[in-house]
């Protein structure tokens, strides 16, 4: 990483969506947009970036080096108290509290939850970090923590306000839509730049086969630990935001479910790219929203949230292995028929494997369904 | 000295719920490497099935159908929508199962609402708690424990004594090299997925009478359960056992000899002992280390 490069995508969209990013607090106040952008809609993307930086601080871990956690949600947490301690308690400037807490946060993951990882993987290791998001509230709520944490009560902001000097020109959503947005973007290009970087090689080395970068000189224990360590420090800023955009945090405001839905962000944006980063963010920020907004269509979907929100996790998988991001890439590289050509090809072996549910086969082996390599090790036994 | 043993009996009653549930979490990754999250939900699912057979039937009689209806269940849903991702990432399975989570919950909700359902116990479950001396055991948790053992030593001729079991091994071990020895590679798959969700139906029909059935009341066991897969060795059925009993009675310690004031670490301890224990076994108590290839 000599110098910080942008992504290589054309400089005129990249200025068309900066120009859109810097505007979009204000689109709600302008004729033709107001008919589709609320208010509300800044507070939306405020969040989104916050869910932006843990997806990709969750994407580092597993999508780039291969780590499974079941607890990252925990990480966040731990940024969100710690941001919420210096800042409550020590009366540490906000900006500076952040940064603190994700330093903080990236060197207790890196220690605390790195160093065990070097030596568990697969279910083992998503054991031990499922282990520390279930443990952390009962920690955080400790008697004896509670001078600093303030128990179950959880800690919140009691005045925050924009600085001075933009006074009159923003209000305070505007000011943290700013803010969050401004930290996300400059997160992400330094995260772009990370991930091709020598460093973001070894991460990929270490997940495609931990053997394989050993032999060839990759440090495993200390990529291991680095990558929680850095994963962990976007965490931990992302925290640091989600505690001044939700101007709360108690010990219960991030848990199991939480850390779920990052890994499904993750998978369903799509794994190991940035592109999938956001679209990752942009399922954890709407999805609520989307089903709600079915129930208003069709009343039986409300009593049915927990079946449509599981059948298109299914169905997402089923017709994008590779997340949404996997779905541009085949549109770019093979065009609207090719991505066609590929669910068509899958719904077809769907049916066809539904239709043979009947039919007894023990006779022979299955045939391999599709042309390609027979895939013949298997993950982690 | 008498608490002591209370706490460690009632430790142990509570452990068994685990122990049951992780046999089946344990099945199912020994014979497709796929952590299934669903696994609760669907033995929830299918308990409802079975308080909804026991309107019309024999409790015995439900408890075989339910079995036997939640393996079909388990066989459909390999074929339909794992199969399908086998060839993806891995965690593609892990978030099909998450999927089927959400929607055998929502189902649950939707046909039978959230009222808690009454449930048992039945037959040789029902009746005073058994007492030796002066520390007592529920009847149910015995039994269950009793089940527990009985899965394990199936589990265990099957897979050691038959060729059958010999078949499912070798799918699980290298599947590339059983279907060129003739293995049906497929229909093994299927089959796992068919034994875990039975022995799956066995654990909800068994847990929900200690709980009380409601479509939540299988989560909070599940995630014990899961680590107690865990810490005996994901592959090992006699490890999900002792797994779950150490886990219960941990825990059970740990809520009554830490003093009230430093606050509620039942939770903290158990899992600090697990990554303890895995620090030093990182494939668990009983769990075969994999052999390391590229």
């Amino acid at each position: 990483m000599t110098s910080l490069r942008l992504p290589g995508i054309r400089i005129f969209w990249l200025a068309l969506l900066g120009v859109v990013l810097v505007l979009f607090p204000f689109f709600h106040s302008w004729p033709v947009f107001d008919q589709f952008i609320s208010e509300f809609r800044t507070f939306n993307a405020t969040m989104f970036s916050v869910w932006l930086l843990v997806v990709l601080s969750m994407n580092l871990l597993t999508g780039y080096s291969g780590q499974i956690s079941l607890g990252h949600a925990a990480v966040v947490l731990i940024g969100a108290f710690t941001t919420a301690i210096l800042s409550d308690r020590a009366n540490i400037p906000m900006p500076l509290a952040i940064a603190l807490a994700g330093l903080f946060t990236g060197l207790v993951g890196g220690v605390v939850i790195g160093i065990p990882a070097v030596r568990l993987s697969g279910p083992y290791l998503a054991i031990a970090t499922f282990a520390l998001v279930l443990s952390l509230p009962q920690i955080l709520k400790l008697e004896g923590l509670n001078n600093w944490t303030n128990g179950a009560l959880g800690i919140r902001i009691r005045d925050l306000q924009p600085p001075g000097f933009v006074d009159g020109y923003l209000d305070k959503g505007e000011w943290l839509y700013y803010v969050t947005m401004a930290t996300a973007v400059f997160m992400t290009i330094v995260f772009w730049n990370l991930t091709h970087s020598r460093i973001g090689r070894a991460f990929v080395a270490l997940r495609d086969s931990e053997i394989g970068a050993e032999q060839m000189g990759v440090n495993v224990p200390l990529y291991k630990a680095l990558a929680f360590g850095l994963s962990s420090f976007y965490a931990g800023i992302a925290g640091g935001l989600f505690f001044m955009v939700q101007a709360f945090v108690g010990p219960e405001s991030l848990g199991f479910f939480e850390s779920i839905l990052f890994l499904v962000a993750i998978v369903i944006g799509g794994l190991g790219s940035v592109l999938g980063s956001i679209f990752g963010a942009l399922f954890l920020t709407f999805q609520t929203e989307a089903i709600d907004r079915l129930g208003d269509v069709v009343a039986e979907a409300r009593n049915l949230r927990g079946v449509i929100y599981g059948a298109a996790l299914v169905t997402t998988m089923l017709l994008f292995p590779r997340g949404f991001a996997g779905a541009v890439q085949a549109l770019q590289s093979a065009g609207p028929a090719g991505l066609w050509r590929g669910i068509r090809d899958r719904v077809q072996s769907l049916a066809e494997l539904a239709g043979r549910l009947g039919e007894r086969q023990a006779e022979q082996p299955a045939p391999p369904r599709r042309p390609g390599p027979p895939d013949g090790g298997q993950d982690g036994s | 000295m008498q608490e002591f043993a209370q706490q460690t009996l009632s430790g142990i009653a509570s452990g068994s719920l685990f122990a049951i549930l992780a046999l089946a979490i344990v099945l199912i990754y020994r014979s497709t490497s796929v952590l299934n999250f669903a696994q609760g939900e669907m033995a929830m699912f299918t308990t409802f099935i079975a308080w909804s057979f026991m309107t019309r039937m024999d409790f015995w009689l439900a408890f075989a159908l339910a079995i036997l209806v939640s393996a079909a269940i388990g066989a459909a849903l390999e074929r339909l929508v794992l199969r399908p991702v086998e060839h993806a990432p891995a965690l593609n399975s892990v978030i099909v199962t998450l999927g089927l989570f959400t929607i055998f919950n929502g189902l649950a909700l939707w046909i039978w609402g959230a009222q808690p359902k009454g449930f048992g116990p039945f037959s040789v479950f029902k009746g005073d708690p058994i007492c030796t001396a002066d520390v007592c055991i529920g009847r149910l948790n015995v039994g269950i424990l009793v089940v527990s053992f009985i899965v394990m030593a199936l589990l265990y001729v099957l897979f050691q004594r038959t060729r059958l079991g010999l078949a499912m091994r070798a799918t699980a071990e290298n599947r590339l090299a059983s279907q060129l020895v003739g293995i049906p590679v497929g229909n093994m798959l299927t089959l796992g997925w068919a034994l875990s969700a039975g022995v799956g139906a066995v654990a909800g029909v068994l847990v929900a009478q200690s709980v009380s059935l409601t479509t939540s009341s299988l989560f909070a066991i599940l995630l014990y359960a899961f680590a107690a897969a865990v810490l005996g060795g994901l592959n090992s059925p006699p490890g999900a056992i002792a797994g779950g009993l150490i886990i219960g009675v941990s825990k059970n310690w740990a809520a009554t000899y830490v003093p009230s004031e430093v606050g509620n670490v039942d939770l903290t301890l158990a899992f600090a002992m697990i990554v303890t224990v895995l620090m030093i076994r990182p494939t668990g108590l009983f769990g075969r280390p994999p052999a390391r290839r590229v």
